[in-house]
């Protein structure tokens, strides 16, 4: 009885939860083919917590951090991923299932937040909060009722085909757990308006998500601020409340705090921004010299003028017309290359959005627009740009944008239709309404076409496809060697082999050998019987296995086997010496 | 202030910034300003072009067959002041300042009646509205850097700016409307975009001001006649299969192979896989579509706008095509217009939006110079946008922070001017003479000195059209080069050019004659030695070695 009565209250709502688990679940461990070199070490590490309770490295339940292969992952993801490694076991689906579980909560959040954010704002909509027995009647439109339902409603819908999110929801991308933890965090800030109480674990969070994502480190903060500011009367009025929030939240904080003044911490960051690039300096004083060095040309052609500019076009790349609507980002994990972070046909709801909410309510227009800058300013330092990883915690904003535009578009025709108005009419006057769903219908089929029937096919390669075939093909074999050489060739062959051949932690801290390179990454030159090169195959014996690339074979092999990628191209040759 | 002291020093501004140091910033002219100074030089003593031809309506030059005003424009001043590049340039930067002027007359004019009632604002505010963007328009990084070079496109803006003014103007006095008509036929000889913007734009206004149009029907037709008789010459070139063949060579749909390789591969896939949809979503329509629509969003970049550019030759360097500074009032400045609505944001709203349309389908964008016709549209904006910032000043001036906060802006605002100019006039010749072709005048004249004493003069055509550049520098007769032949290709088979004793083609140095009495001049690429000169750019780089064994 009860479910029955959620059924109906909360159809759309439910209907929209459903549709965004399905499109992020089904065939999630064939599409994207196979398993990205983070995927796996967060599944291997994963793994190594749950027989051993170390990670790779022998530490024992890290809490600030896991070396991985030098790029010191957060650990969130890791202890998130361990209960579904207990139940699957080492499977595209267990390393996958956090994320794809995160982004499907992310569409909850969405519209849960959505409600939030707009209930007591946006003055010039009369929005009633509809009376909870009555369900949003979608084929009425009576707006007065269902204003800020549809305006939810939409937001979260959008989310859910996003192609952006689809993408990022489909792998064990840590930043999509960080943004569902950020995303559940300003839901909470936001519901501390009614219940004060909220007040003191909501900023619980914001620190959570800075345990799982590295560039949540610099957004969640700021967003936290953000937030602080708009609920500041409420803080103001609960003050003890809201002390023991920031006291719990800063106690949380304190374990990560050792590992982000760490000299290990800060080389991941110089070697990824931009102000290391010395062109910069070079021409800045090339300037100045052919000023003669005056006052003014130090000011003018000052180096950080330089890297002031350079900032600024790293943060501009962020806002690419390309890259939010016609390519997406430029690395084929994060993008199809077909379509743009966000559809095409978003694109002028979305500029409609933000000019109506600007009108129309101006300090939640502020408000979004400073959570999108926020979360692109530190992205802007990356070398890399546009990422539409980094920035992924810029989601949900433009759909609420978005779903505002269109929602207010409709909204603002001149007579508002009536229920018992003639079907035809009903359709002219909300033509713009039915146009864009029938685009976008068709925006999303040809998202949905291309990635699940040309995607896998296209970017095999950039999936590191062929792993996963070549050592269960090494595994049939490597029987009759003394030896296995596998070429480092396409990066981290050994973490691929740990996790495809589910070999006992414990037994791999015993016999590895490794070494941390200058730059602080980490290198396993071999453990058990394998050896792992990334300067061809060294000599070539009898009584060894190799596993490497057909240009690195030296003449005169025996071929075992060829692993094929998805469109053909060879990945792998596995041979001997006959 | 008094309102024409006003525009009368903003003018003097504008003729300062387009007219000071006209012929040596920048440094040289390049391949297209030579072709126009040259041609001119050759209608104005021969009364024919390159090829012979007489009158052209359109100049073939390097087989890219440039619209003909500009050419014509820099016939008197290369009459009066002879080849000289400053002359060359000087038509484009009389039309800079004819902008600058125009953009007060046609903000003036948009801004009359109703408007203060709609925009809520005061007599003496609307009154500062047209002064704010003209002066933002005489200061633009993107009009100057386009005034100061002989470049067709900038004609094109100033001609769109008094149109309008005229057509609007025409709306009370039946004259104005012919004018207006006459200017905008006038557009299509100015510029490529033009030939597709100009019509969008006068299709913009008559739907804007049909039912004022439709209330003078005699003068509506007699404009639409003035106007089929101004382009009435012109469409002989604008049908002729050479002028659209220009326009496939910088389509970008024009690369079929490598454009549709994608979406074949997948349409084979999905035969194989036997998936219908296919046919649909792997269609190379939809590759076509979104290939315009990515080159039309393309100039909706903040990046491009105000901190890259494109090209190093169309802006100083490290500087957009618009201000940093100004870019908060830009967004103000749409916003407001965005919102109080009426005619005058209807115009600039569309204007904008119709402004890339022309370079939406071709390579290598964005492309400054294409959406040229986006200008005065950003200034316009921008202007009410800082006519808002006043006016917020205006009403929380009591505050110090307020005041302390528009100061600092005012500042950070005249720095990046400063430093815009700076680069500009001190820093762009240095950093960029490579992308002006420079090195040929000193070539020349070397050439010019030292040749008596070799048969041949051979110029590599790998230092790009050098032919035109020797026509030019050496200010040859033109009569005398047409007996010879005149330009025989301007494209590929550019190497049969040759005048006088001087031969263009490209150096194979190691399998040529070298007796001495050849003078080669070439890249240093193609070049191992240069036993006589060598010629560097301004920073220092190696441009063109001059050798003859």
């Amino acid at each position: 009885m009860k479910f029955r009565k959620l059924l109906r209250d909360h159809f759309f709502l439910i209907a929209i939860v459903v549709i965004a688990a399905y499109i992020r679940f089904i065939g999630v461990s064939s599409v994207p083919p196979s398993l990205s070199w983070d995927e796996v070490s967060i599944g291997y590490n994963a793994y190594s917590i749950l027989k051993t309770g170390k990670d790779e490295h022998g530490r024992f339940l890290p809490i600030d951090t896991f070396v991985g292969y030098g790029d010191y992952k957060p650990p969130l993801a890791v202890y998130l991923t361990v209960p579904f490694i207990a139940v699957f076991g080492l499977t595209e689906l267990a390393v996958r299932l956090p994320s794809v579980i995160a982004g499907t909560l992310a569409v909850l959040l969405t519209y849960l937040l959505v409600l939030e954010l707009f209930r007591q704002e946006a003055p010039s909509i009369k929005h009633q909060i509809p009376s909870k027995h009555q369900a949003p009647k979608f084929w009425n439109l009576e707006f007065e009722n269902w204003n800020l339902q549809a305006i939810a409603l939409l937001s979260a819908f959008l989310l859910a085909v996003s192609p952006w999110h689809i993408q990022l929801s489909r792998a064990g991308w840590e930043a999509n757990i960080a943004l569902t933890i950020l995303l559940f965090g300003i839901w909470l800030v936001l519901l501390s308006r009614e219940r004060p109480r909220v007040l003191m674990v909501c900023w619980m969070p914001f620190v959570l998500a800075m345990y799982t994502f590295n560039s949540a480190r610099y957004v969640a903060p700021f967003l936290a601020l953000l937030f602080f500011f708009w609920i500041r009367d409420k803080i103001w009025a609960y003050k003890r409340y809201a002390l023991v929030g920031i006291f719990l939240g800063l106690i949380l904080l304190a374990p990560l705090m050792p590992h982000l003044v760490s000299p290990e911490a800060r080389l991941r960051f110089t070697e990824v921004n931009i102000f290391s690039d010395l062109s910069i300096i070079e021409k800045s004083n090339d300037r100045m010299a052919v000023d003669g060095n005056t006052f003014f040309a130090r000011i003018f052609h000052n180096r950080r003028v330089g890297f002031g500019i350079e900032y600024l076009k790293h943060l501009f790349d962020h806002l690419q017309p390309w890259f939010l609507f016609i390519r997406g980002d430029g690395n084929p994990k994060f993008s199809l290359q077909d379509v743009g972070q966000l559809y095409l046909i978003e694109a002028p709801f979305l500029v409609y959005g933000i000019y109506r909410l600007f009108a129309v309510d101006t300090k939640l227009a502020w408000t979004l627009i400073l959570w999108i800058v926020l979360a692109i300013l530190p992205a802007g330092v990356a070398r890399e740009t546009p990422h539409a990883l980094r920035i992924e915690n810029t989601l949900p904003v433009w759909h609420i944008f978005t779903a505002y535009g269109l929602i207010a578009l409709v909204k603002s025709q001149k007579s508002p239709p009536e229920a018992d108005q003639p079907l035809a009419e009903k359709v002219k006057s909300n033509l713009v309404f039915i146009v864009y769903c029938l685009l976008f219908i068709a925006s999303f089929s040809y998202f949905w076409h291309n990635y699940f029937n040309h995607y896998a096919q296209e970017y095999s390669a950039e999936w590191q496809y062929g792993y996963k075939q070549a050592i269960a093909q090494m595994q049939q074999f490597e029987d009759s060697y003394d030896g296995v050489v596998l070429s480092e060739a396409y990066g981290r062959s050994y973490m691929y082999t740990l996790f495809f051949t589910r070999t006992d932690p414990s037994a791999y801290l015993a016999s590895k050998k490794s070494t941390f390179d200058a730059a602080g990454f980490y290198h396993v030159f071999g453990f058990g019987k394998y050896r792992f090169t990334d300067k061809g195959i060294g000599s070539f014996d009898r009584g060894i296995l190799y596993v490497a690339l057909s240009s690195e074979a030296p003449g005169g092999e025996r071929i075992l086997s060829t692993i094929k990628r998805l469109n053909g191209e060879t990945a792998f040759v596995l041979f001997d010496k006959p | 202030m008094n309102n024409k002291v006003a525009l009368l020093m903003i003018v003097v501004l504008a003729a300062m910034l387009r007219l000071w140091q006209l012929g040596t910033i920048p440094p040289s002219p390049d391949w297209d300003e030579a072709a126009l100074g040259y041609n001119a030089y050759s209608v104005l003593k021969t009364g024919r072009d390159e090829y012979s031809t007489w009158f052209p309506l359109s100049l073939r030059s390097y087989d890219d067959y440039k619209p003909p005003l500009y050419m014509y424009l820099a016939l008197p001043a290369v009459a009066v002041f002879g080849l000289e590049t400053w002359a060359v340039r000087l038509p484009s930067a009389i039309a800079g300042i004819l902008a600058v002027l125009g953009t007060y007359f046609l903000v003036k004019e948009l801004t009359r009646e109703k408007f203060n009632k709609l925009y809520g604002l005061s007599t003496l505010q609307t009154f500062y509205l047209p002064t704010i963007a003209s002066l933002l328009l005489a200061l633009s990084p993107w009009h100057i850097q386009f005034s100061r070079i002989a470049f067709e496109a900038n004609i094109g803006v100033t001609i769109n700016i008094w149109a309008v003014w005229a057509f609007l103007k025409g709306l009370q006095q039946k004259r104005m409307l012919l004018a207006s008509s006459f200017l905008f036929g006038l557009g299509l000889y100015a510029y490529h975009s033009e030939r597709i913007f100009v019509p969008l734009l006068v299709l913009l206004l008559t739907w804007i001001y049909r039912k004022e149009l439709l209330m003078q029907k005699r003068s509506v037709v007699v404009g639409v006649l003035v106007g089929i008789l101004t382009i009435a010459p012109l469409l002989t070139v604008l049908l002729n299969p050479t002028t659209i063949m220009r326009l496939r060579g910088t389509s970008s749909l024009a690369d079929q192979t490598g454009l549709l390789a994608k979406s074949v591969r997948k349409l084979d896939q999905d035969g194989k896989s036997g998936n219908l949809l296919g046919v649909l979503f792997d269609n190379r329509r939809i590759v076509w579509a979104t290939t315009i629509l990515d080159g039309y969003l393309s100039h909706f970049s903040f990046r491009w706008l105000f901190v890259t550019g494109d090209n190093p030759r169309h802006h100083a360097p490290d500087m957009g095509l618009l201000y940093l500074a100004e870019l908060p009032f830009l967004l103000w400045g749409m916003m407001t217009v965005g919102k109080q609505g009426g005619k005058f944001s209807k115009i600039m709203i569309g204007w904008f939006l119709l402004a890339p349309v022309a370079a939406s389908p071709t390579t290598g964008l964005p492309h400054a110079i294409r959406t040229l016709v986006f200008l005065p549209t950003f200034q316009v904006f921008t202007a009410f946008g800082v006519l808002q910032a006043l006016r917020w000043h205006e009403d929380n001036k009591r505050s110090f922070f307020i005041r302390l906060f528009t100061y600092s802006f005012i500042l950070l605002f005249v720095i990046n001017i400063m430093y815009f100019l700076h680069m500009y006039f001190s820093h762009m010749n240095r950093e960029v003479s490579e992308y002006w072709q420079y090195g040929y005048k000193q070539a020349v004249d070397y050439a010019q000195k030292e040749g008596a004493g070799y048969t041949k003069v051979v110029v590599s055509t790998k230092l790009e059209q050098p032919h035109m550049f020797f026509l030019y520098f050496l200010k040859y007769d033109p009569a005398k080069y047409l007996s010879e032949g005149g330009t025989s290709s301007g494209g590929f088979a550019e190497i049969k050019n040759k005048f006088d004793r001087y031969e263009f083609r490209p150096i194979h140095w190691d399998s040529e004659t070298k007796d001495g009495k050849t003078l080669f001049i070439g890249t240093p690429k193609e070049m191992s030695a240069a036993n006589l000169l060598t010629i560097n750019y301004l920073d220092g780089k190696e441009a063109i070695r001059i050798a003859d064994r």
